[in-house]
């Protein structure tokens, strides 16, 4: 059999929602449902073992210290479970445990590639070196199936993994026998959830740096996000509940719910969350939108909620305009439909356009992510970001997307709070042009910066004639191509003619041949080690451009500093007599189609600055005078911004910065106010307070109490 | 040392300053005119000494000559360490109590520990299973040769006054499992129990010394319940209001109660599996521990034991193991997540047991000024007091809002700690700090914080003790006047706010003495 006569794809089964469905009568036929994962992702030769499955992405290692034992690893590729798609659902066999988490974080990683255009790559391991922090590249995020006795699962951002726990039932709900074992790995809605909180971690990292109530809230939120339109995916589970709805999804079903036996095994009557509803004791209720709930939440998960409510109301929205057309033909203009259930060739159309707006609003929702600050985002941000999103890509709104998303978040009080006007207008974030329009700056990060990149010699003269820090720069670039070098040629060359390890890498993989084929443009098919050093290899070009000291005067429109007259405690540069230090900290690249269909690429480039901040507003004003070197500080205040720069014009499309920059000092009270507050209000009687929560290493505890 | 003489006319109050826990002596006059004395709590957290001169023997020693040897009433609020230790303390050198040379007229005790009551019962039986399961948890933390499993350990005992009692605790263990392994359902169940906790562990055994030292007939047991306050024997006038621990039927046999405020002290289904992965299900075909059939498993302990190859190399490859440091999958692992979980519920119990709290309000009869004393009852117990009433003496109702608004004495629950005092305004429903002394009785009032603030800051993570929103929210409501065992440089006075009304600061000032050993407070009635 060859691999081309297995078609393009691995496909396994897995429980459509989770096993509890399978066990009531009327839900039974949705039990299973079939995923594809593509070859082309695992890399993998399919007549070799597949034992974990430990693949190109993901690495499922079955171990239970908690009952001491490791359980036996599945082999995807055994012949039988090649021909059969997988192990079939089954809570007693760990294997097809194994099978699902694989799969289903698979097919969620699939979801954001194809949305993004480029490969997931999971957060650095950061190892504390000799000198300074260094980051490692870590291929697979680990996933444990079976890791802790708990009604709990979490993504651990330190060991880049998944942990799933498995508790008894209590007994309280007649469809659960008490006493039977829960297992959070087999919840196709906690496998996307946690999955998602791993790769939006990978996108960004300092997402778990808990600056004001809403970051922690947002990880949560996209979390559910995610898992939510998931839903829409499945064609099996959407045709039987918008049946069962009769077209109406603002009723209470399975699509707009989370965790369902989850929920139940832990006494709450119901799934685990709900975008649309909730019960109130024995009813379920539509919840209705209040622009004031907001303000009253601080923990991260009802916080959270609102914003998936928003984002599930300007789902609804859609799907009702798009549907509106369907229901007056099924009922002749009446909008009242005969008794009975629908027809199914009603049904089937429903369900089609319920599937488009899902996987719009959540492609959306994806996009957005590479249009949020790169620190300290807020709701409010994550609007802008998707508007603008939406709007690079299709410039008229005629389905009227944008519109139901704006109205949503207005009618839950999720509007930025500096914005006297909410409309798309305003919403977009602007261009350099727009920032700098009353100035004669030029807009361009270097001069004909679009023909240099086309022409790595120019551009090489650039950095040494423009450049602070010239040789450093080079040698850092140096640096990394020969990694890439080393990475490529081990891939591409068969092993039987690999060269010695000590062999210098071929010219091949010169500073150069990378500036001429830029390896960020590669999408899909690109290498995702080599990616990941590829962005740091464009990290240290950006630096480059932006550190340069023909583009200082630009620096304060783009919300950076690196006035003289700083804080103390603003981290400065070694390199620069001690001006406050820039680090551009991620360099990714965005593809899309344009509006006539041409691929359209382009960079997005973070920056950001640090400074050490005190909850001693007096310790501050001190250290801001005179900073003593050992201090430690009590937290890092981050400002920055995101620029997304057309890849081919080098133009600076959109500036995306955060709320003041580093030497603001009302922005750092508010900040240093939240955290007091975080910290005065402990998790326990003891502690001073969840100060993890500065330390973005809180999932667990988040996770622990199980959506409260 | 000297005597402590009561007032001519109502109360003296002596908090402690013998470190983190509390102390509280008080003396008044009964019907005859003699002293009568009255004791709450005497214990610390270990090495919690505000200085080492200061150490329990020299407490008890003075409660010893402030009392002349024999104490008329003492009250118990519940069994942590830092409220009943000091009953049990030991002069090492003839290896008696301290508290040996002090006679008691009675003892009296919340209802929880009334052990002819059903619903007591089914609480203690509860927490002893939440007990077992996390001994297992520490059993297995024992032989662990890592830092997290250490400093894991090390919070399971502070939090669980667990130190130094080895092999009690591996008695209480051992009986249990072997219980547990001929009657697996035993756990959880409603089933008899004996009461293994209560006298093989120490901080169970200093509260059974009191117990001991008057006959039954003479412990009371306080229960909000009911119908009328409690009245000291051969005193005139003051009366014993209990508020707390709540007894709700609802709240207690709920097995799965929502939000915080409940007892739950049952296990979780969580919590449960936690139990049986260190005592084998036993069920057949299964594994001794896992969920699934054993033959899906393999030994970790033994992982060169596994006979497939294929499978050996795999896990060898992806988790490998081995103790060595350089280990370079060692950072992967997840060997002790699991029992992370028991520190939680290890919190919650903690929680738990504050909320048995015996909490009184005790009325003086002319002035009908109230002194509130709150163990180290937390939201709960505060929310369940909002709606108590009783029937006074006189025959009217006396309200839990009226009590609390008469109070002039406030000793600030659980050391000052963020869920000992409830925020929030006088209009609402559920009884808070705003509830509290109101029109003229709110110029006496004074808060009395026992707490070793520096000892407390010193702890890894740090205790809030007291929380500083907290202590200000007391400082504001005081008009100043807030004591408190310890500040960095002993007791003082705080300073006076430019609010405070100058004639009344200096009757606050006189009516309160400074000592080494204790801070004295005097209410006039």
């Amino acid at each position: 059999m060859e691999q081309s006569q297995i078609g393009s794809s691995r496909k396994l089964r897995v429980f459509a929602v989770d096993p509890s469905l399978g066990k009531l009568l009327h839900q039974s036929h949705l039990n299973e449902i079939i995923l594809s994962i593509p070859w082309a992702m695992e890399e993998r030769r399919y007549d070799e073992p597949f034992w974990g499955p430990s693949g190109e992405y993901l690495e499922v290692v079955d171990v239970d210290p908690g009952s001491g034992l490791f359980y036996k690893p599945i082999n995807l590729n055994d012949p039988s479970l090649l021909a059969s798609n997988g192990l079939s659902p089954t809570e007693s066999n760990p294997r097809f445990h194994q099978q699902m988490v694989y799969a289903v974080t698979m097919d969620t990683i699939a979801q954001f590639e194809d949305a993004l255009g480029r490969v997931v790559l999971w957060s650095p391991r950061v190892k504390r070196g000799k000198k300074q922090y260094d980051d490692e590249y870590v291929g697979q995020l680990r996933v444990y199936p079976h890791g802790v006795r708990d009604a709990n699962a979490y993504y651990s951002p330190e060991k880049k993994a998944l942990i799933f726990g498995y508790f008894e039932a209590d007994d309280t709900h007649p469809n659960i026998a008490p006493g039977s074992t829960i297992f959070s790995c087999l919840s196709h809605d906690i496998i996307v959830h946690e999955a998602t909180h791993a790769i939006l971690d990978g996108i960004h990292a300092r997402f778990t740096e808990a600056s004001n109530p809403d970051v922690l809230a947002f990880h949560e939120a996209f979390a559910d996000i995610v898992a939510l339109f998931k839903h829409f995916s499945h064609p099996e589970v959407l045709v039987d509940q918008i049946s069962a709805a009769r077209g109406d999804l603002e009723t209470d079903n399975l699509l707009g719910q989370l965790a369902q036996e989850f929920g139940r095994a832990l006494g709450r009557g119901g799934a685990l969350r709900d975008a649309l509803g909730e019960m109130e004791g024995e009813t379920w209720k539509r919840k209705t939108p209040s622009k004031n709930q907001i303000r009253r939440l601080t923990a991260p998960h009802a916080r959270g909620a609102i914003l998936v409510a928003a984002v599930f109301q300007a789902f609804l929205e859609i799907y009702k305009s798009r549907t509106a057309d369907l229901f007056r033909i099924a009922t002749r203009g009446s909008g009242i439909h005969p008794p009975g259930a629908l027809h199914p060739d009603l049904v089937k159309r429903l369900s089609e356009e319920a599937a488009t707006s899902a996987r719009h609003i959540l492609r959306i929702c994806i996009r957005g992510l590479d249009y949020c600050p790169p620190v300290d985002v807020t709701f409010g941000d994550y609007l802008r970001a998707m508007i603008t999103a939406d709007h690079d890509l299709y410039p008229e709104d005629d389905k009227k997307y944008r519109i139901a998303i704006i109205e949503a978040f207005v009618s839950w009080g999720l509007t930025p709070d500096d914005l006297r006007i909410v409309s798309e207008e305003t919403l977009v974030w602007k261009s350099l042009d727009e920032i700098t329009q009353n100035s004669d700056l030029k807009t361009e990060l270097a001069e004909d910066l679009g023909t240099l990149i086309e022409n790595p010699e120019a551009m090489l003269n650039w950095i040494e004639q423009n450049a602070k820090g010239p040789s450093i720069v080079r040698e850092k670039l140096e640096e990394i191509a020969g990694k890439i070098g080393k990475i490529l040629e081990t891939t591409e060359t068969p092993e039987s003619t690999r060269a010695r390890p000590n062999r210098a890498v071929s010219n091949k993989y010169s500073v150069q041949k990378l500036l001429e084929q830029n390896l960020l443009s590669l999408g899909l098919k690109a290498n995702r080690e080599a990616e990941w050093w590829a962005q740091k290899f464009y990290c240290q070009l950006f630096w480059a451009f932006i550190t340069s000291p023909a583009n200082r005067e630009l620096l304060s429109f783009i919300g950076l500093s690196m006035d003289n007259d700083a804080p103390k405690t603003v981290s400065r540069s070694s390199l620069s007599q001690g001006l406050p230090s820039i680090e551009v900290h991620s360099v990714r690249m965005a593809a899309r189609l344009g509006v006539r269909n041409q691929i359209e690429r382009e960079y997005v480039v973070e920056i950001t600055q640090r400074r050490k901040a005190y909850f001693e507003a007096g310790t501050q004003r001190e250290q801001d005078k005179a900073v003593e070197k050992d201090k430690e500080p009590d937290f890092i205040f981050r400002r920055g911004c995101t620029l997304l720069i057309d890849a081919t014009t080098f133009k600076v499309r959109r500036v995306i910065p955060t709320k003041g920059d580093i030497t603001d000092n009302v922005v750092l009270e508010r900040q240093r106010s939240y955290l007091s507050d975080v910290r005065d209000e402990p998790k326990n009687a003891f502690d001073g307070g969840s100060i993890d929560l500065l330390k973005g290493q809180a999932f667990s505890e988040l996770h622990r109490v199980a959506g409260d | 040392m000297a005597r402590m003489e009561p007032p001519d006319n109502g109360i003296k109050i002596r908090m402690y300053r013998q470190g983190h826990g509390d102390c509280f002596l008080m003396a008044t006059k009964d019907a005859n005119d003699k002293a009568f004395y009255i004791l709450i709590d005497c214990g610390l957290k270990k090495n919690s000494e505000l200085s080492k001169s200061k150490t329990i023997d020299k407490i008890i020693n003075d409660i010893a000559a402030a009392t002349d040897n024999f104490i008329n009433v003492i009250m118990i609020t519940h069994e942590h360490e830092d409220h009943v230790n000091g009953f049990g303390a030991l002069n090492p050198r003839n290896n008696k109590r301290y508290f040996d040379q002090i006679d008691v007229g009675e003892v009296w005790l919340a209802w929880t520990e009334n052990e002819d009551d059903a619903d007591a019962n089914d609480l203690r039986r509860r927490y002893e299973d939440t007990l077992y399961a996390l001994l297992g948890a520490r059993n297995k933390l024992l032989g662990v040769a890592d830092l997290e499993a250490h400093s894991l350990k090390e919070s399971l005992d502070e939090l669980l006054d667990f130190e130094g009692n080895e092999e009690d605790l591996n008695e209480f263990y051992l009986t249990y499992s072997e219980r547990l392994r001929r009657q697996p359902d035993w756990l959880g169940s409603n089933g008899d129990k004996p009461k293994l906790g209560r006298t093989r562990i120490d901080f169970k055994k200093s509260m059974q010394y009191i117990r001991k030292k008057v006959p039954k007939s003479r412990i009371r047991f306080l229960d909000p319940r009911e119908e009328r306050p409690h009245k000291f024997k051969n005193v005139d006038g003051i009366l014993v209001y209990p508020l707390g621990p709540p007894r709700d039927e609802h709240l207690l046999t709920s097995l799965n109660p929502r939000g915080d405020e409940e007892f739950k002290f049952a296990l979780s289904g969580g919590d449960r599996s936690l139990i049986s992965a260190y005592n084998g299900e036993n069920k057949v075909g299964r594994s001794t521990t896992g969920p699934f059939e054993k033959r899906f498993g393999y030994d970790l302990q033994e992982p060169e034991a596994i006979k497939d190859k294929e499978h050996r190399d795999f896990f060898q490859q992806a988790y490998g193991w081995g103790n060595s440091d350089h280990d370079e999958k060692a950072w992967r692992r997840i060997d002790l997540d699991w029992l992370m979980a028991a520190e939680d519920l290890a919190l919650r119990l903690d929680d738990e047991v504050n909320n048995t709290s015996l909490v009184v309000a005790i009325e003086l009869p002319n002035t009908k000024k109230v002194l509130l004393f709150t163990g180290d009852a937390q939201r709960g117990s505060w929310i369940s007091w909002s709606d108590l009433s009783w029937k006074h003496p006189d025959g009217s109702t006396v309200t839990a809002k009226e009590l609390l608004g008469r109070t002039v004495l406030h000793k600030i629950s659980h050391h000052g700690s963020h869920n000992g005092t409830l925020k929030g305004k006088a209009s609402d429903a559920y009884a808070n700090l705003s509830w509290l002394a109101h029109g003229s009785y709110k110029h006496d009032y004074v808060a009395l914080i026992p707490t070793n603030e520096v000892w407390a800051k010193d702890k890894s993570p740090p205790w809030k003790h007291p929380l500083k929103a907290l202590e200000d929210a007391l400082f504001e409501k005081a008009d100043g006047r807030v004591l408190m065992t310890n500040r960095k440089y002993g007791p003082k006075f705080p300073k006076q706010p430019a609010s405070a009304d100058d004639d009344r600061w200096e009757e606050f000032k006189k009516n309160a003495k400074l000592k080494a050993l204790y801070i004295e407070c005097t209410v006039e009635d």
